[in-house]
């Protein structure tokens, strides 16, 4: 852990919001991004975002430095998620966010599609709700591993450390998933 | 299992394109502040939620519920034999008593026999019996019985002493 993040980490734990805002600020758009990839919903995303980081000021004081606070900080975030989502299991919807400028204009997305898909005529919007969707179908333990790692970039070690599992689990899972969302997607992919 | 003979390259690059979906403009701008505006009102979060969200979010009963999940004979089991438990339970408690057995009668301080009284107090004529000894046809309740005893004048004869004795 960075020495002026355990700094701050120490200062939030005897209540300094001023530090708890910088640590927030840190971490926000990972935590966010987590979330809103699991859930495919912003409302939602924003909903569990908050409230991780509001338990996690909470248990500050549990939290004994044994892993990094950003290792910390997205098990409780990950764990809100996947218990928000086994509650509301029949009831998802789908509330995705707008595509930044760049998308449009993404190399490997242009190469993708202008080579591989059969459907050229595939708009992005379509495409993008199609990827979440299939996102959707994988079990939450599942989607978790493939968004941490090919969403958000994530080694296997980090995974397993947030999901508190062991690395040969993380690979399992991230295998098996990646083979679901291959055979959703099998049109967008050949 | 081995991952590498998939060629899963395209979709990786399909799921590294989710990066661009982005939130509102602006909404990390206050993030942070309604966040710590949240705590500084007092807010719990998820601490404030009740007995049904604690039990649902103990590390045990995740543990149990995964496994459950993942393992279709282990939910089946598990099924099997609550349905078994309570089955047992509704035999047990609808079965008939030896007649040696004299638990209940032993019992006036026990709930049971207390509840049997007021059932046959309420509606003595469909009292019925599943061992085929019938039961004596009770009176009163026991409230009722303990009311007339306090209500019962009691004549206490003092015999006058005799004059003149």
């Amino acid at each position: 852990m960075p020495a002026d993040e355990m700094d701050q980490v120490k200062r939030a734990r005897k209540g300094d919001l001023a530090a708890y805002d910088a640590l927030v600020l840190r971490y926000q758009e990972r935590i966010y991004a987590t979330i809103y990839h699991m859930t495919a919903n912003h409302e939602d995303a924003n909903d569990l975002a908050q409230e991780a980081f509001i338990k996690a000021f909470h248990a500050l004081k549990s939290f004994k430095g044994g892993s990094s606070f950003y290792t910390w900080v997205y098990r409780i975030a990950v764990n809100k998620t996947i218990n928000f989502l086994k509650q509301r299991k029949h009831k998802a919807q789908l509330s995705l966010n707008d595509l930044d400028l760049n998308a449009e204009h993404d190399p490997d997305l242009v190469a993708l599609i202008s080579e591989k898909t059969p459907r050229r005529e595939i708009g992005l919007a379509e495409l993008q709700e199609k990827l979440n969707a299939a996102m959707q179908k994988l079990s939450e333990y599942h989607r978790l591993v493939v968004t941490l790692h090919d969403v958000q970039g994530l080694s296997h070690e980090e995974i397993a450390k947030i999901m508190d599992c062991n690395i040969g689990t993380v690979r399992s899972r991230l295998f098996y998933a990646r083979q679901q969302l291959q055979a959703h997607l099998s049109d967008y992919l050949k | 299992m081995n991952p590498e003979p998939e060629n899963f390259e395209p979709l990786r690059r399909l799921l590294a394109w989710k990066r661009h979906e982005q939130p509102p403009p602006g909404f990390f701008d206050d993030f942070s502040r309604r966040v710590i505006a949240r705590i500084q009102t007092g807010d719990l979060g998820d601490e404030a939620v009740g007995v049904g969200q604690w039990f649902w979010e103990a590390p045990w009963f995740q543990r149990f519920w995964t496994a459950l999940e993942r393992k279709p004979a282990l939910a089946g089991a598990f099924g099997l034999s609550v349905c078994g438990l309570l089955l047992t339970g509704i035999i047990c408690s609808v079965a008939p008593k030896e007649p040696g057995s004299q638990d209940f009668l032993h019992g006036t301080q026990s709930l049971q026999a207390i509840a049997a009284l007021r059932v046959a107090d309420q509606a003595p004529v469909f009292v019925s019996s599943t061992n085929g000894v019938m039961p004596e046809p009770l009176q009163n309740s026991l409230f009722e019985q303990f009311r007339n005893s306090q209500v019962q004048p009691r004549l206490i004869r003092v015999s006058e002493p005799a004059v003149g004795q």
